[in-house]
């Protein structure tokens, strides 16, 4: 009965239903959306938004702390360990003054007579650090010592040998690449590279009025680290062996002072400024419940431009990091935020995002969180443990603190906040 | 011949229309700013036929519609069907100067129905429909920037319903309606400025229970001769005790809090109550009148506690619509028959006081008009299109939106038919 006598001739009802199908069809997708605010006064579910700004002592704390050693995995390391660059020379204008030192390992009586040493060291060609560019007097003595450690944090001249073992004194304009070559006095050394004790310490002179940059153990390129040459005396005639140091670093005597009401960040010298945020306080303050959004929580320090100065080629990060720290074992180092931002208003101003570290903060209850502003920094991983090495510039940054006498240069954290009612 | 034909067509027109359709599902699903308040719109009828009348139908004594107004007329099912509804609707509001348009699409409702014995006329249906409606969007300003919020979901029954037909003038039916659904509201909080991030807030409602809906129709030349023609129809739907549970979850910008609170509680959704009167006019003409109640003072979505105080945004509401209707030719007297002439149309008017209640005092009221078309398919299968356009006007402009709207329905109706097979074997 359904079968091959077919009139194919299509119904006109069928003809009219395509058609008004298809004119639906451009009804539907002809009608445009234009949202408004009407409705709004109905809703029952509704978000509150805040924005309110924390300066004052209630809220935000701000402590000066110097702190030269870093623990990772129970090793205490010196704040410029890992550093490629050794810092020294002198900045009169800071009253800033940039030692080396370097542990000497142990030469055993195997090796022969020592009949002549040096120490080479390799100037790193574009850093320079000072108020005058034309201060290209590299001069320094070379001391020893024999209680010089990895966690050496201070030296004093009453720690070094009474009388220098070389001294060194050369003009070298900045950007040049040169290696520095000084004969050691052997005759006062050659007993102690015998013992494990032996460590040198380059102290600048007077004269030295610039910081200059040297290659470390770390730089990068064994052909730039110094060493020790020696000259070993056997039957068969005078032969040259070489002995790179154990460790080295560089420390930093920083006598400067600041205007009242600003503190300073200085990497090599370990100066940091602490924050503790009094998360407990701002809570209760908002009324917040632990599970509110934060929108953005923006940490701004004002800088003293006139206080801050900086080598002519930075060596690393030139914005100091914010690093967030347990507020209950303030030793641990939870996350880094270097991602800093200049206003765009006030290139002197310095924003951090801390708004993920806030709303953990308030979701856990906690009372305090407490961060570290420190003046660059370099990560580093030791094994499994991500840390921050401690800055080695010598760059100052200087800024307002919460006693400056301007309120609006205080620092200050800018929250924005949202939550369902 | 003319069966197989008509049946590609038909599916053709199905699939152009549903296709497009699920295609704007993507796009937006919103509606009537007033659906913020309580469960949202009420449903009046789902079913374009139904739709084309106005949401009239209480008294429709009809073999070829799962009457989802009166399980009653179940029993005048007259062949097993399967019918599959879509909507389209289209609000424009005006408060003062702001203006705002919305629109949705939505899958109606999903109904079987057959005749299971025609002795005792018992006919039944399961299916799914919605009940009310909660979709809506609009932006809340301030000084810190917008807030966007979208209402999505609505309250849905699952139903299964039968019905019988005592003597050839009394049908009762019942219907076991389960309840279920989401409403929830999506709110993203836009903060302007530079290094700001939104937060995404959703808090929603899930809603579940029982009612019982039941129904007669009676012809009452049954009792008078003098009304031959005449039919009155009833139903009445239980309130409903709903276990809701409020979940909020909290989406913040650091990821790993994410979080959902959840708190069991109280929902209550009202009785209700439908009466319609209809006559019938020689073999293609039929008007029909109903009206209904639902009082709403004491329903709300959730509370902590039952005896929390009722939702103030809501209170009565009741329905008076009027159909006329001109019956499509049945399908066995439609050969010669011009289109015009064999399609049902369809025309109603109704006036709604609404539930909402937006401020103190305040009343809404809904008038609007429908027209529809019942095209029949030589299959037995029919297409039915519905379109109507309303206005809600508040007591007080000044504090509640006007909102014009404009809604499209399709049905699509399957029926038994369908299925016999296409080409006779040698064997038949």
């Amino acid at each position: 009965m359904f079968t091959s006598d077919v009139n194919f001739k299509r119904p006109h009802h069928l003809s009219f239903a395509a058609l008004i199908a298809l004119a639906a069809a451009l009804l539907i997708t002809s009608c445009k959306e234009n949202i408004s605010t009407i409705g709004s006064p109905f809703l029952q579910d509704s978000v509150f938004r805040g924005a309110n700004t924390f300066s004052d002592s209630a809220n935000i704390r701000l402590y000066a702390v110097l702190k030269q050693t870093v623990s990772a995995e129970g090793i205490a390391y010196n704040v410029n360990y890992s550093s490629p660059y050794l810092f020294l020379g002198n900045a009169p204008s800071e009253n800033m003054s940039a030692w080396i030192g370097m542990k000497i390992p142990f030469i055993p009586d195997s090796t022969g007579t020592i009949v002549d040493d040096s120490l080479v060291i390799s100037l790193d060609s574009s850093y320079f650090y000072g108020t005058n560019p034309g201060a290209a007097l590299i001069e320094f003595d070379v001391y020893t010592c024999d209680h010089f450690s990895d966690s050496t944090a201070s030296l004093t001249m009453a720690d070094l040998s009474a009388v220098p073992v070389a001294h060194f004194s050369q003009t070298i304009v900045k950007d040049s690449q040169q290696v520095l070559v000084m004969r050691l006095d052997t005759s006062k050394i050659i007993s102690a590279l015998r013992t494990a004790s032996l460590s040198l310490i380059l102290v600048p002179t007077n004269n030295m009025t610039a910081i200059r940059g040297f290659a470390s153990l770390e730089n990068g390129s064994a052909s730039l680290s110094p060493y020790i040459k020696l000259t070993i005396s056997s039957t068969s005639g005078n032969y040259f062996t070489s002995r790179a140091p154990q460790y080295d670093f560089h420390l930093l005597a920083d006598k400067s002072t600041l205007a009242q009401g600003e503190f300073g960040l200085r990497g090599s010298r370990a100066l940091r400024e602490r924050i503790v945020i009094n998360t407990k306080q701002i809570r209760t303050q908002l009324g917040l419940t632990p599970f509110v959004t934060i929108n953005s929580a923006q940490l701004e320090f004002v800088s003293d431009p006139i206080e801050h100065t900086s080598s002519l080629l930075p060596v690393d990060t030139s914005i100091p990091a914010l690093v967030y720290r347990d507020s209950l074992t303030a030793d641990s180092i939870q996350a880094i935020i270097p991602g800093s931002s200049r206003s765009a208003t006030d290139v002197n101003t310095l924003i951090y995002q801390i708004r993920g570290d806030i709303e953990y903060a308030v979701r856990n209850g906690l009372d305090s969180i407490v961060f570290e502003l420190q003046n660059g920094y370099a990560a580093r991983t030791f094994g499994t443990t991500y840390i921050i090495v401690e800055d080695y510039n010598v760059d100052r940054w200087a800024f307002y603190d919460q006693h400056a006498a301007d309120p609006t240069k205080r620092p200050k954290l800018l929250l924005t906040y949202s939550y369902l009612k | 011949m003319i069966a197989v034909l008509s049946k590609r067509s038909f599916l053709c027109i199905a699939l152009i229309v549903i296709v497009n359709g699920f295609s704007n599902t993507r796009v937006v699903a919103q509606g009537s700013p007033y659906s913020f308040l309580g469960f949202g719109d009420v449903t009046s009828a789902t079913n374009s036929r139904l739709q084309a009348l106005s949401g009239t139908g209480v008294a429709m004594a009809d073999g070829f519609i799962i009457n989802e107004l009166n399980p009653a007329a179940l029993t005048y099912l007259s062949k097993t069907q399967f019918d599959i509804c879509l909507r389209y609707s289209y609000d424009q509001m005006t408060l003062g100067p702001d203006q705002g348009s919305n629109y949705r699409f939505k899958i109606g409702g999903l109904s079987a129905g057959t005749l299971v014995s025609s002795a005792a006329h018992l006919g039944v249906a399961i299916g799914f429909l919605p009940v009310t409606d909660a979709e809506a969007k609009t932006i809340r300003n301030d000084s810190l920037g917008g807030t966007i919020y979208q209402r999505e979901g609505g309250l849905s029954e699952f139903y299964l319903g039968a019905a019988v037909r005592p003597t050839s003038a009394l049908a009762l039916g019942g219907r076991l309606d389960i309840l279920f659904g989401n409403v929830r509201t999506i709110a993203q909080a836009n903060i302007t400025g530079d290094d700001v991030q939104s937060g995404i807030f959703q808090r929603e409602y899930s809603e579940s229970g029982l009612r019982g809906t039941f129904g007669f129709m009676l012809s009452l030349d049954s009792l008078f001769s003098e009304l031959r023609g005449l039919t009155i129809g009833a139903s009445f739907s239980t309130a409903s005790s709903l276990t809701s549970t409020q979940r909020t979850v909290v989406t913040p910008i650091n990821a790993t809090l994410d979080s959902t609170i959840e708190n069991s509680g109280y929902g209550y959704y009202p009785s209700e109550i439908k009466i319609g009167l209809a006559g019938r006019f020689g073999d293609r003409f039929r008007i029909e009148a109903n009206l209904s109640a639902q009082d709403f003072s004491n329903a709300h979505v959730f509370t902590l506690t039952k005896d929390a105080p009722a939702d103030p945004s809501l209170g009565p509401s009741n329905r008076y619509s009027f159909a006329l209707e001109r019956l499509a030719v049945p399908i066995e007297d439609s050969r010669g028959v011009s289109f015009w002439e064999k399609v049902g149309l369809r025309f109603g008017a109704s006036y709604m006081l609404l539930p909402y209640r937006p401020a103190v005092g305040v009343t809404v009221h809904q008038l609007g008009g429908s027209f529809g078309l019942g095209i029949p398919f030589p299959s037995g299968s029919a297409i039915d299109i519905a379109a109507e356009l309303g206005i809600r006007t508040p007591s007080d402009q000044t504090i509640a939106p006007k909102d014009l709207y404009f809604k499209l329905g399709l049905t699509v109706t399957i029926t038994e038919r369908w299925f016999v097979p296409l080409r006779k074997t040698d064997d038949d």
